[in-house]
C-alpha cells in the first residue's frame, strides 16, 4: 500500500519538475508550491478553518462538519486546497486519481501566480500561518488562565464583528503644544494644570470597529485586547481574497487548461483530466460559476490583447473592475450571460396545484448586466463607522450608506456582542432607520 | 526551484472533530428551545421510533448583514436561452409545507440542519422541561404484591449466597465463648435469603377515547397521535403497571388496538354519552376503582349530538377516575360558542377529576400536555 503510494508521490514529482519548467515557459511565475497528499478529512479542516496553525473555536467544528457531511453523501467534492504563503501549501485529497492529481497541480500553479503577483496580494503577509500558530499558543494558554468560557465568549464577540476592520486607520491631528507658562505665574499662582489625556489612536470617524474597540475599549484586558487583534489581522487577511474569487479561480482554470495541453499524457489520462475539468468549469444558469466564467473571460481577454498583456490586466484588477471594465457587448454573447428575475407560478401536480418560483430569463442589455453585475461583486460586508464617543462614554456608529439598510435582527444582537467588549451603550444610525441602541449591560 | 510533493502531514489534525463537539454541546441548548417541535413529532406508542429528528437553525454568530429583500431578487446566470424561457423552477413555500415563504436560491445563514436525537434522551428533554410534578399514589389499601426481599439469613443455602460477615461473627462469638481461637464450623455459616414482602402496587389503566367521526381525519388525528403518545410515556414513568385501553366512537363505542385507534375513520354522526357508558362498564369489570389508578382521554373535536346525556354518563365515570381529560382538536370555528359544544356541556363536572385542553395547533402540543398532565392543586 505505502509502495504504491510512494510510487504516487514519486511519479508527482517527477511530473511537478516538468509542469515548473512549461509554466515558466509559458509565461507564468509562481510562487514555489509545496504539495501534501492528505485524507479527506485533512482537507475538510484546511478548508473550514482556512489556514493551517489556526485557533479553536466552535464555528470552524461546525464548518467542518457540516463540510463532512456534504462530501461524504456525495455533494460534491474538494480536489485541493491551496493556502497564500511564501513557498505557497497545497493539499491534495488522497483519493483523487493520478491524473486528476496533475490537473489540480497545474490549477494550482495558476494560483501560485496570483498570489505572487497580483497587486492586491502580492504584499500581503505570506507566513501568516506562523503569526497565527502563535496566536493559538497564546490562545491556549489564556484558556488556561482564564477558563475556555472565557476566551469563548471574547472569541464569539471578535469574530461577530470579523468584517468590520480596515488597515486605514489615520491618526488623529497632533493637538497644538500648550502656550509656554506666563513668566509671572509665580506671582499670581498657576491655574491648575489640565489633566493629562491620552492621545486616541484613531482619527474618528473610522471604519476599523474592531481595532478601535481593541485598542480604545475601557473594560478589555490585555489578553482580551490579543484575542480581537489577532481576529483582526485575519479579518484584514481575508478581506482582499473576498475581491478577486473569480480572478482567482478563472485564471487557475485558464492554466490547467493550457498548461496541460502542454504535458504529455496518455490517453487514459487524458480522457480523465477532461472529465474533472467538465465537472469543475461548467456555467450555472443561476449564478457565476467562477471557474467557467473566469476561464472564459481570461480566453477572451488574450485572443483580444494576447497573453501578456492579458496576464498584466488580470494581475491589477478586482472581480469587479474587470466586469465593469472589459465586460462588452461580444464578451456577453460569448459567455452566453443573462439577468433574469423571479416570478411567481405555478405548476399542475396530480395533487392540484403547486406553487413555485420561476427564474424567467430577461431581455439583456449590456449596461445593465454590466452594472447590476460589477455592483454585485463589489459589494463586501456592511462597513460600519466608529463615528465619535460621547462624554457618557456612548459608542456612537454609522453604517456607511449603499444601496441597503441592515437586517434588524442580526444587527441588534451584533450591537450586543460590540456593547459587551465597549462596557458601555451603543448607538448604531443606518441610513433613514430609527437608530438602534443598546444599553450598558448591569454588572452584578 | 518549484516547491515538492510530501504525503501525510498536515496541521489541525484532529481539531474539527474536537471543535465539532463543542458545537454540539451549543446545539443541544438551541435544541431545548425547539422543544414544541420535539414534541410534534410522530413517535408511535409502541416504541417503535428510536430516533428524533429536530431541525435546528445553523449556529451562527451574530454579524451585520444587508436585510433580506422581500421579493426575491433575480441574478446573472449563463447558458442559453431566449428572453422569456423559465430558467429554474423551485417549490414556493406554501400552507402547511411548515417552511413558510422561503425564497429561492440559497440564503446563507438560513439553512436548517437535522439534529438526530435519542427518543430517550428527547423524552428526558421535555419532561424535565415540563417540571410536571410526579404524580401522588391514590391510596389504594387492599391492593398488595408479594415482593422478595433480599434482607434475611438461614442456615442453608448454596455458596454463592453465603454472607460472610454473618458467617464471621458467628464463628468469632462461637470461638471466644470456647476460649479458642477462631475457627469456623458448619454450623457457623450463614447465608443470604430472600423473603417475601407485602408492597403496594401502583398501577394505572389509562383509557384513549376517539372520536372517529368524519370530522376527525388529517391534522386532528395527527395532534392526537402526538398528545396520546405524550399521555402514555408520561404515566408509564409514574407507574409501574400500565394498561392502555383504545375505543373509538362514533354514535356506539367500541374497543379496538392501538393501530385500528389511529386507522379508523367513519362518517356521520357522534354521540359521546354511549362510548362513556361502555367505557364505564367495562372499568367496573376490569379495573375496579380501588385497584387501579384510572385515566381516561376523550380526543374529539367537540362537534358531539347528545346533550344532557352525555353529561350524566361522565358524571358517572367521573365518580371512579383519578382523571378525566376532554381534549378538543381544533374545534370548527362557527362552532366555538354553540351551547352544544361538549366542553360546554362538560364544563359543570367537578375539577378535579375533569380537565378540558383545547389544542388548535402543533406549536401548542408542549402547552396542551401541560395542562393535561398537571397534578391537581388539591390531591
Amino acid at each position: 500500500m505505502s509502495q504504491v503510494a510512494s510510487s504516487v508521490k514519486d511519479e508527482l514529482e517527477r511530473f511537478l519538475d516538468r509542469l515548473w519548467d512549461a509554466a515558466v515557459a509559458f509565461g507564468l511565475d509562481p510562487v514555489p508550491v509545496d504539495f501534501e497528499i492528505v485524507p479527506a478529512h485533512a482537507i475538510y479542516e484546511l478548508a473550514a478553518y482556512g489556514m493551517p496553525g489556526h485557533y479553536s473555536h466552535w464555528i470552524y467544528g461546525r464548518d467542518y462538519w457540516r463540510m463532512k457531511r456534504r462530501m461524504d453523501s456525495g455533494q460534491g467534492r474538494l480536489y485541493e486546497m491551496v493556502i497564500d504563503t511564501d513557498p505557497a501549501v497545497a493539499y491534495l485529497l488522497d483519493s483523487n486519481t493520478v491524473a486528476a492529481q496533475k490537473l489540480v497541480m497545474a490549477h494550482v500553479l495558476g494560483h501560485a501566480d496570483v498570489f505572487k503577483n497580483h497587486l492586491l496580494l502580492k504584499d500581503g503577509p505570506k507566513q501568516f500561518h506562523h503569526t497565527l500558530a502563535a496566536s493559538r499558543e497564546r490562545f491556549a494558554q489564556y484558556a488556561q488562565e482564564y477558563g475556555a468560557d472565557a476566551v469563548e465568549a471574547v472569541l464569539d464577540r471578535a469574530l461577530s464583528i470579523q468584517d468590520q476592520v480596515s488597515a486605514i486607520t489615520p491618526r488623529p491631528e497632533p493637538q497644538p503644544r500648550p502656550q509656554a507658562p506666563s513668566p509671572y505665574v509665580d506671582l499670581w499662582g498657576a491655574e491648575a494644570a489640565p489633566p493629562r489625556r491620552r492621545v486616541p489612536r484613531y482619527a474618528l470617524p473610522t471604519p476599523d470597529l474592531l481595532g478601535f474597540l481593541a485598542r480604545e475599549s475601557p473594560i478589555l484586558q490585555p489578553w482580551e485586547r490579543d484575542i480581537l487583534e489577532v481576529v483582526r489581522l485575519e479579518g484584514l487577511y481575508h478581506a482582499p481574497k473576498r475581491r478577486v474569487k473569480i480572478l482567482h479561480e478563472g485564471w487557475a482554470t485558464y492554466c490547467h487548461h493550457h498548461l496541460l495541453e502542454l504535458m504529455e499524457l496518455s490517453s487514459g489520462e487524458a480522457i480523465e483530466v477532461s472529465r474533472v475539468h467538465a465537472q469543475v468549469a461548467t456555467p450555472d444558469p443561476l449564478r457565476l460559476n467562477p471557474y467557467w466564467f473566469g476561464w472564459q473571460f481570461a480566453e477572451s481577454l488574450v485572443e483580444e490583447y494576447g497573453f501578456k498583456a492579458a496576464r498584466a490586466i488580470w494581475m491589477e484588477e478586482t472581480d469587479a473592475g474587470l466586469v465593469r471594465n472589459y465586460l462588452d457587448q461580444e464578451r456577453m454573447r460569448r459567455l452566453e450571460l443573462y439577468r433574469y428575475r423571479w416570478v411567481p407560478g405555478e405548476v399542475r401536480t396530480p395533487r392540484g396545484p403547486l406553487p413555485t418560483w420561476d427564474a424567467v430569463y430577461e431581455e439583456t442589455e449590456v449596461e445593465a448586466l454590466r452594472s447590476a453585475l460589477a455592483n454585485a461583486l463589489a459589494a463586501g460586508p456592511p462597513e460600519i463607522q466608529v463615528v465619535d464617543v460621547t462624554p457618557s462614554g456612548v459608542l456612537e456608529l454609522r453604517h456607511t450608506p449603499d444601496d441597503s439598510l441592515l437586517d434588524p435582527e442580526w444587527t441588534q444582537l451584533t450591537l450586543e456582542a460590540i456593547r459587551d467588549l465597549w462596557g458601555g451603550g451603543v448607538v448604531l444610525y443606518d441610513g433613514n432607520a430609527k437608530p438602534y441602541r443598546v444599553e450598558p449591560r448591569r454588572r452584578g | 526551484m518549484p516547491g515538492s510533493v510530501s504525503e501525510g502531514h498536515w496541521d489541525l489534525a484532529g481539531r474539527g472533530s474536537l471543535d465539532q463537539a463543542r458545537h454540539l454541546d451549543r446545539l443541544r441548548e438551541a435544541i431545548r428551545q425547539k422543544l414544541p417541535v420535539v414534541v410534534a413529532e410522530t413517535p408511535l406508542i409502541d416504541g417503535q421510533t428510536q430516533k428524533v429528528r429536530v431541525p435546528v437553525k445553523v449556529l451562527e454568530l451574530p454579524r451585520f448583514r444587508p436585510r433580506l429583500p422581500s421579493q426575491p431578487e433575480g441574478g446573472v446566470g449563463q447558458g442559453p436561452g431566449q428572453p422569456g424561457d423559465i430558467i429554474a423552477r423551485v417549490p414556493r413555500g406554501g400552507p402547511g409545507s411548515g417552511s413558510g415563504d422561503r425564497q429561492p436560491g440559497d440564503q446563507p445563514g438560513e439553512h436548517e440542519i437535522e439534529v438526530e436525537l435519542d427518543i430517550q434522551t428527547a423524552i428526558a428533554m421535555v419532561f424535565e422541561d415540563l417540571q410536571l410534578p410526579n404524580l401522588q399514589d391514590r391510596e389504594v389499601a387492599d391492593l398488595v404484591r408479594p415482593r422478595r426481599v433480599w434482607n434475611s439469613r438461614r442456615r442453608h443455602g448454596t455458596l454463592p449466597t453465603l454472607a460472610r460477615r454473618a458467617t464471621l461473627k458467628e464463628a468469632l462469638a462461637r470461638s471466644l465463648a470456647q476460649g479458642m481461637p477462631l475457627t469456623f464450623m458448619p454450623d457457623d455459616l450463614r447465608f443470604r435469603a430472600a423473603r417475601e414482602e407485602p408492597e403496594p402496587v401502583t398501577q394505572a389503566a389509562i383509557y384513549l377515547l376517539r372520536d372517529i367521526s368524519g370530522s376527525m381525519g388529517g391534522e386532528r388525528k395527527y395532534l392526537s397521535r402526538v398528545l396520546t403518545f405524550w399521555i402514555v410515556t408520561w404515566l408509564r414513568q409514574q407507574y409501574q403497571t400500565v394498561a392502555v385501553e383504545f375505543w373509538v366512537h362514533d354514535v356506539g363505542a367500541q374497543k379496538t388496538d392501538e393501530t385500528q385507534f389511529f386507522a379508523l375513520s367513519e362518517g356521520g354522526g357522534t354521540l359521546a354519552a354511549p362510548a362513556y357508558q361502555a367505557i364505564y362498564q367495562y372499568m367496573q369489570v376490569h379495573h375496579p376503582a380501588g385497584q387501579w389508578n384510572t385515566f381516561v382521554f376523550h380526543f374529539t373535536d367537540g362537534d358531539v349530538a347528545d346533550g344532557p346525556s352525555a353529561v350524566e354518563a361522565a358524571r358517572a365515570l367521573c365518580g371512579s377516575v383519578r382523571w378525566f381529560g376532554l381534549v378538543e382538536l381544533q374545534p370548527p370555528n362557527y362552532f366555538l360558542h354553540s351551547p352544544s359544544r361538549l366542553s360546554h356541556l362538560l364544563a359543570e363536572l367537578p375539577q378535579p377529576p375533569y380537565r378540558h385542553v383545547l389544542l388548535t395547533k402543533r406549536g401548542d402540543v408542549l402547552q396542551a400536555i401541560k395542562m393535561l398532565l398537571q397534578e391537581e392543586a388539591t390531591a
